[in-house]
């Protein structure tokens, strides 16, 4: 499969960031390439376990994806599918 | 959409083999090329090459042009760009998402801190 890496350093605990990727809570509050708010933020994050997030972008337009947790190993590592709603295609 | 979804298919299925990906680097250096031209520097038979480039032509890749008995191929880059666009999408959304996520996660690390 081909792949693409995105890499961040971030100042802070691993178990900050991880419920910032796996919580409800956590996910509003950055989710989206732009200040648009999180209009559905929803997680349960364990094996198997389901994520959506539906967001407004600036532009006013609307987008949501969902996916599963694949692997979750807190707080250091987690894995989930992912598929923008009304698009083909899955990705890791 | 469909046929967007199916463009996006057969661009990267053609362009997943190294040597059709060379007989598109070799028209990137020459505006066209004739048949024996781009099948010298490989170590094929000439009926595996012509399957090759059917395959970049199915995708939209390069156009095929007949004069007498010489065939013409050139490069046609529309697809790649469709492509491109399509990668950057997430690039760009993961992109400006992770920034958001680092700064909202050593905001709350310094609030957490600043608590305790």
């Amino acid at each position: 499969m081909t792949s693409l890496t995105l890499v961040r350093r971030i100042k802070a605990r691993p178990s900050i960031v991880f419920d910032a990727v796996t919580t409800a809570q956590g996910i509003a509050q950055w989710w989206g390439p732009d200040a648009g708010p999180v209009l559905i933020a929803e997680a349960d994050p364990r094996k198997g376990g389901r994520y959506r997030v539906r967001f407004r972008l600036l532009d006013g337009s609307e987008h949501e994806c969902s996916g599963e947790y694949l692997e979750i190993e807190p707080p250091d590592r987690v894995v989930m599918s992912w598929r923008w709603k009304g698009g083909a295609g899955r990705s890791e | 959409m469909v046929n967007y979804q199916r463009r996006l298919d057969r661009t990267f299925a053609a362009l997943v083999d190294p040597t059709r990906r060379a007989i598109l680097a070799q028209l990137e250096r020459k505006s066209s090329a004739t048949v024996g031209e781009l099948a010298e520097p490989f170590a094929i038979k000439l009926p595996a090459v012509m399957k090759h480039l059917s395959v970049l032509i199915d995708a939209g890749l390069i156009t095929r042009t007949k004069s007498g008995r010489t065939v013409t191929v050139r490069l046609r880059p529309q697809p790649m760009r469709e492509a491109l666009l399509w990668l950057r999408r997430y690039e760009r959304f993961w992109g400006a998402s992770l920034d958001r996520l680092a700064a909202y996660a050593e905001r709350s690390e310094t609030d957490r801190h600043g608590r305790q």
